[in-house]
C-alpha cells in the first residue's frame, strides 16, 4: 500500500510538468525545451529557500515565479529576437544550468529534517491517526506517505480547476485560439507574441512548482534532476491523450494529463516490481507504456470489438 | 462530457496497476529463512564505473561471509539509471520489500532511501563524499547525528595527502592548476578543499570550471596557458572523460600532471592518489555483514577511511626532475618505473571482464566455456576470480562504450568474444591483458602476423573452421562433386578471409568453389541461388555474421534444387544442413580461460602463442540424408560424434 501511495504522490507531483508541457506543447504548439532547466530551476530555489529558513509554502510560490522568469527569458528570445523556440529553449535550458548551481551554491541540497509542504498534513494525519501510521486495508502505511499523496491530490486538483477556469476565460481562450492559428488571432488584434510570453511563462511556472515539489518530496535537489523531464511530462500528456483521444472536453483533457501521469508511474512501479535486471528497467517501462498505447488500437482493428478502445471519434478538434 | 469513457478506462487501469502491486506486495509474507539466509538489496542511481565497482565489491564482501544464493540469500541489485522519479520509486519499492539490509551506493541513492525508509530498515550507505549531504554525522551515533537505523562509510579522497606527496616530491612547486564542472556532486566540495588545502601549505591555484567533458578540455587548455608548475585532476566524471586528452596536451605544453585517477599514470600523470572502488564496496559489504551478523547500525561508527590507491609514473617524474618518495613507491599498486617498464600490484580477487558483441547463438556456449574453464583452472567465478559480462547486443557503438568502461574499470584480464570485440579492443585498449576467442582470423585484424608473433598485451583462441576435414568429409561422401558453392560477405574480413581459405583447399582436392556475395540477410536467398544457377554439386556454407543468422534461407534455396548443404556451425544441422563440421564453442570458451587463467598466474601474454580450437565435431541429419539419398562412408561415419534425426 505504501508503494501504491507513494507511487500516486510522485505520479501528481510529476503531472505538474505535465501541465506546464501541454500549455507550451500542445495548447501554444511551442516545442519548450527550457523545462528541463525550470525543473531544476525550481527544486534548486525551493531547496535553497527552506535551507535558509523560509516557509516551504512562499519557497514553493517563490520557485514558481523563478520558473515563470525562465519562461519569460525563452519567451522574449522567440518574439523579440527572433530566435527559433526550440533554440530558444535550448539557451534558457544551457544558461539555467549555470542558473541552478549559483541558486544552490553547490550541486546538491539534503532536504532531510526539514520542514517541507507535506508537513502540515503530515501532522494532520498522525492526529487523526493517532500515531505515525495509519492502518489503510489492512496495511500500516506511514502517516507522511498518506500526507504525501493528499497533499499532492489536493494541489493538482486546485491547480487543475484554476488552468481549466483560466482556460475558459477571455485571455484562456485566446491563448487556446492562438496555439490554433496565429495568424486569426493576429488579425483580431491580439498579440500572438504576448500570448507565448504568457504561456511560456505559466508552463515553466507549474514546471518550477513540480520540480520544487519533487526535491521536498525526495529531500534533496540535484542539478541534474532536471535532464530528460520534458520526455516524462510529455509521456503524461501522450498517455492521456491516447485515452481521451483528441476531441476531448477541455476538463477531461486537463484530467487526462493527471491519469496519464499517475498510470506512467504505475507502469514504471510495475517494471520494477517484475524483478527485472537492473540494466532493463528502462527498456520494459518504454515496452509497458508502448503496450498501452498500442493494445486498445491493436484489439479494435483485429476484432471490430470497442471493448477497449479509448479514443473518441468525430467531432471538431478540442481546444487544445 | 466528450472523452469521459477514455478517462474512465484510465482510471480503471490504474486501479488495476495498483492492485497488482498492492497483490504482490511482499513486504508482509516473510517467508521462514535460514540463519544465515538474508535478503539485502543495493540501490545506484547510475551506471557509472566507480558505482558498479563498488557495488560488485558489496557483493563480493557479502558472499565471502556467507550471504550467498547456495545459502538462500538474496542480493539484490537496483539501478535508477539516472532517473530521479525512477530512483524514488525504487526506494520505495525496496523500504516497502521485506528486505534484511539496504545498501546505497551514492549520495543521491542514500539521500533517496533516507527519506523513502519510513519502516527504518538497517541502511548501510557507501561511495558518499560528505556523509552530511544525508545529514549524517561521521563517528559514533549519538542522538540527532544519524538515525539509529544508518551506517555507512565516507569516501573523501585524501587530497592534503596528494598535496603533502606533490611538496616532497617538487618542493619548487609554487603554482597548481585544476579544473572541475561544479555540477558534479562533490566536484564542488574537492575543489573548495584544494583550495583550502593549497593555501595551508602556500600553493597558488589557478582553477576554471565547464559544465561537460567538452567544456572541462577548454578549461583545461585556458588554465595551461597561465604560468602554472603543475596541473592536477580532482574527483569528476567530466574530467575523467577528457583526462586523455588533457594529459595529451600537458605532454605537449610540458606541463606535469597530478591528481586522482589512478589509470593517469599510464598516461604520464606522476602521483595519482585514488579510490581503490572494488576494495571500497568491500569495506561497505564488511559493514553490512556486521549488521546482518546482528550488530545494530547505531554500534557502528561511521567513518570515512576509503581505501585508496596510489599510481606513480617515474618516468615523467623524472623528465621533470622530480623526485617521488620511496616510501610512496613501495606502496603503490602502479608503478611505471623510470625505463618505462609497468609493474602492477593487485589488491583484491582479480576480475576478469568478458566484452561479447552480440547475442550470437556461439556467445552462450562460449560464456559456459569459459566458466568451466576458470572452474577446471580453480579460479572458480565468485571464488577465485570475479568474472562480470558485457554484451553489445549487436550495437557497435554500445560495444565501443563497452570497451572504454571495460579498459577504465581496470580488470586484471579482459576476454572477447567475436571479432568487433576484439578489433574495438585493439583499438582501446593499451594496458590490460586480453585473450579474444571467437575469431575466424585473428591475423586479418592486425593483432598479430602468426601465433607466436602478436601484440604484447593480446592472446586468444581462433574460431578458424576445420576447412580441412570439411574438404575431406566432402571428397570421401561425393566421391563426384566438382563444383562447391558458398556465399559470402564481402564487407567481412573474416568471411573474404575463409571463402578464400575453402577455396585453396577445395583446389588443392581437385574442386573449384562458386561464391558469390551478399552484403546484408536479405540478399541471402538470391546469393545462393546465382551459386546454385552456376552448377555445384555440393553447397559448402562458410560461416560468417550474416551467414550466421541467414543460415535457414540457404536450407530452403538448397531444398528447392535438392542439393546438399555441409555447414560449419553446429546449430546449421537443424536448419537445413545435411552434414556439420563444427568448432566446439564450449571447447573454445575452456581454452580462453586456460590462457586468461596462465596471466592471472604471471604469465606474459606476449609469450602465450595463438591458437587454433583443438578439435572439431562432426554431424549428420539422418532425416535430411535419407531425403537426399547421402550415405555417409564408413570411415567418415566412424568418426561422427552426433546423429540428429
Amino acid at each position: 500500500m505504501t508503494v501504491v501511495l507513494s507511487t500516486i504522490a510522485l505520479g501528481l507531483v510529476l503531472a505538474l510538468v505535465g501541465y506546464g508541457v501541454y500549455l507550451s506543447f500542445r495548447v501554444l504548439q511551442f516545442p519548450d525545451l527550457t523545462v528541463d532547466g525550470s525543473f531544476t530551476l525550481g527544486a534548486a530555489t525551493a531547496a535553497a529557500l527552506m535551507l535558509a529558513g523560509w516557509d516551504p509554502f512562499t519557497a514553493t510560490a517563490i520557485a514558481s515565479l523563478a520558473g515563470a522568469l525562465a519562461g519569460l527569458a525563452t519567451a522574449l528570445m522567440a518574439t523579440r529576437l527572433g530566435i527559433e523556440g526550440i533554440l530558444a529553449g535550448i539557451l534558457s535550458m544551457t544558461a539555467l544550468y549555470s542558473i541552478n548551481l549559483r541558486v544552490m551554491g553547490r550541486s546538491n541540497l539534503g532536504l532531510v529534517g526539514v520542514s517541507t509542504i507535506f508537513s502540515p498534513a503530515d501532522a494532520l494525519v498522525r492526529r487523526l491517526a493517532g500515531g505515525a501510521e495509519v492502518m489503510l486495508w489492512g496495511q500500516a502505511v506511514p502517516s507522511d506517505v498518506v500526507a504525501q499523496a493528499l497533499t499532492a491530490l489536493v494541489a493538482v486538483l486546485v491547480i487543475a480547476g484554476i488552468l481549466w477556469w483560466f482556460l475558459r476565460t477571455e485571455l484562456g481562450s485566446a491563448l487556446r485560439a492562438g496555439g490554433d492559428n496565429p495568424r486569426m488571432i493576429r488579425a483580431l488584434g491580439v498579440s500572438h507574441e504576448w500570448l507565448v510570453t504568457l504561456g511560456l511563462m505559466l508552463g515553466n511556472a507549474l514546471v518550477a512548482a513540480g520540480g520544487a515539489a519533487f526535491a521536498q518530496l525526495n529531500a534533496f535537489a540535484d542539478a541534474s534532476m532536471g535532464i530528460g523531464i520534458v520526455v516524462i511530462g510529455l509521456a503524461s500528456v501522450i498517455i492521456g491523450r491516447a485515452l481521451v483521444g483528441q476531441a476531448a472536453a477541455l476538463p477531461v483533457l486537463l484530467a487526462s494529463v493527471l491519469v496519464g501521469s499517475v498510470l506512467f508511474r504505475m507502469l514504471v512501479a510495475i517494471a520494477i516490481r517484475t524483478g527485472l535486471e537492473p540494466n532493463d528497467l528502462r527498456m520494459i517501462t518504454a515496452v509497458v507504456v508502448l503496450i498501452v498505447l498500442v493494445v486498445p488500437g491493436l484489439f479494435t482493428r483485429l476484432t471490430g470489438s470497442k471493448l477497449l478502445s479509448l479514443r473518441t471519434k468525430g467531432g471538431p478538434r478540442a481546444a487544445a | 462530457m466528450r472523452g469521459w469513457r477514455g478517462l474512465l478506462v484510465g482510471m480503471l487501469l490504474i486501479a488495476a496497476a495498483g492492485a497488482a502491486l498492492l497483490l504482490t506486495d511482499r513486504s508482509g509474507r516473510r517467508a521462514v529463512q535460514a540463519a544465515t539466509a538474508r535478503r539485502v538489496a543495493i540501490i545506484q542511481a547510475s551506471s557509472i564505473p566507480a558505482f558498479d565497482l563498488s557495488a560488485r565489491g558489496v557483493i563480493a564482501a557479502l558472499e565471502a561471509a556467507g550471504y550467498t544464493s547456495a545459502g538462500g540469500s538474496e542480493l539484490r541489485r537496483f539501478n535508477a539509471e539516472a532517473d530521479l522519479g525512477t530512483l524514488n520509486q525504487l526506494c520505495s519499492e525496496v523500504a516497502n520489500a521485506p528486505f534484511d539490509l539496504v545498501v546505497t551506493i551514492g549520495t543521491t541513492s542514500g539521500q533517496a532511501f533516507m527519506r523513502a525508509n519510513k519502516r527504518s530498515l538497517p541502511h548501510v550507505f557507501g561511495v558518499v563524499a560528505d556523509p552530511a549531504s544525508l545529514g549524517v554525522a561521521l563517528g559514533e551515533w549519538r542522538e540527532g547525528a544519524r538515525p539509529p537505523n544508518v551506517t555507512g562509510m565516507g569516501a573523501l579522497i585524501d587530497l592534503p595527502q596528494l598535496l603533502d606527496a606533490l611538496r616532497a616530491s617538487a618542493p619548487h612547486v609554487r603554482t597548481i592548476g585544476t579544473m572541475w564542472n561544479p555540477s558534479e556532486a562533490n566536484a564542488d566540495l574537492y575543489a573548495k578543499r584544494l583550495l583550502a588545502e593549497a593555501d595551508r601549505r602556500g600553493l597558488k591555484v589557478i582553477s576554471a570550471s565547464a559544465s561537460d567533458a567538452a567544456g572541462i578540455l577548454e578549461a583545461a587548455t585556458g588554465v595551461m596557458a597561465q604560468p602554472i608548475d603543475c596541473l592536477v585532476f580532482l574527483p569528476d566524471t567530466s574530467v575523467t572523460i577528457a583526462s586523455p586528452t588533457i594529459l595529451q596536451a600537458a605532454q605537449k605544453r610540458k606541463v606535469p600532471v597530478i591528481g586522482t585517477f589512478p589509470e593517469s599514470v599510464d598516461g604520464g600523470s606522476i602521483l595519482n592518489l585514488g579510490m581503490d572502488w572494488a576494495g571500497i564496496g568491500t569495506q561497505v559489504g564488511e559493514v553490512a555483514a556486521r549488521v546482518l551478523g546482528g550488530t545494530p547500525p547505531s554500534e557502528i561508527p561511521v567513518v570515512d577511511r576509503p581505501k585508496m590507491a596510489w599510481t606513480v609514473n617515474l618516468a615523467s617524474a623524472a623528465a621533470f626532475g622530480w623526485s617521488v618518495p620511496q616510501s610512496i613507491v613501495d606502496g603503490a599498486t602502479i608503478v611505471i618505473a623510470a625505463d618505462g617498464s609497468r609493474r602492477e600490484k593487485r589488491l583484491s580477487t582479480p576480475r576478469v571482464q568478458v566484452i561479447a558483441y552480440s547475442n550470437a547463438a556461439f556467445t552462450d556456449e562460449v560464456l559456459a566455456g569459459i566458466r568451466d574453464g576458470f572452474i577446471e583452472q580453480k579460479l572458480a567465478p565468485g571464488e577465485g576470480i570475479e568474472l562480470s559480462v558485457v554484451n553489445a547486443q549487436g550495437d557497435m557503438s554500445t560495444l565501443n562504450q563497452l570497451v572504454v568502461d571495460s579498459v577504465a574499470s581496470q580488470p586484471a584480464v579482459i576476454m572477447s568474444i567475436s571479432t568487433p570485440s576484439l578489433q574495438a579492443l585493439l583499438k582501446r585498449n593499451d594496458r590490460i591483458p586480453c585473450v579474444f576467442t571467437t575469431v575466424f582470423d585473428p591475423y586479418v585484424t592486425g593483432v598479430g602476423t602468426e601465433p607466436t608473433k602478436h601484440h604484447p598485451l593480446f592472446t586468444g583462441v581462433t574460431s578458424h573452421s576445420d576447412f580441412p576435414r570439411l574438404i575431406e568429409v566432402v571428397r570421401a561422401t561425393w566421391p563426384g562433386a566438382k563444383r562447391l558453392g558458398t556465399v559470402y560477405c564481402p564487407s567481412e574480413d573474416n568471411s573474404v578471409a575463409a571463402r578464400d581459405e575453402l577455396a585453396t583447399l577445395a583446389k588443392a582436392a581437385g574442386m573449384d568453389l562458386i561464391s558469390s556475395p551478399a552484403e546484408r540477410g536479405s540478399d541471402m536467398a538470391t546469393a545462393a541461388e546465382a551459386v546454385i544457377s552456376q552448377g555445384i554439386d555440393v553447397f559448402t556454407q562458410i560461416s560468417d555474421n550474416i551467414a550466421s543468422g541467414s543460415f535457414p534461407v540457404v536450407g530452403t534455396v538448397c531444398d528447392r534444387a535438392r542439393l546438399p548443404l555441409v555447414g560449419t556451425l553446429t546449430r546449421f544441422i537443424n536448419e537445413g544442413a545435411v552434414i556439420v563440421v563444427a568448432r566446439d564453442y564450449h571447447l573454445i570458451g575452456v581454452q580462453g580461460a586456460e590462457k586468461a587463467a596462465s596471466i592471472l598466474r604471471g604469465a606474459d601474454p606476449a609469450t602465450i602463442p595463438i591458437e587454433d580450437p583443438r578439435t572439431s565435431l562432426l554431424l549428420l541429419n539422418e532425416g535430411r540424408a535419407k531425403q537426399l539419398g547421402v550415405t555417409l562412408p564408413a570411415s567418415i561415419e566412424r568418426q561422427l560424434d552426433r546423429r540428429v534425426p
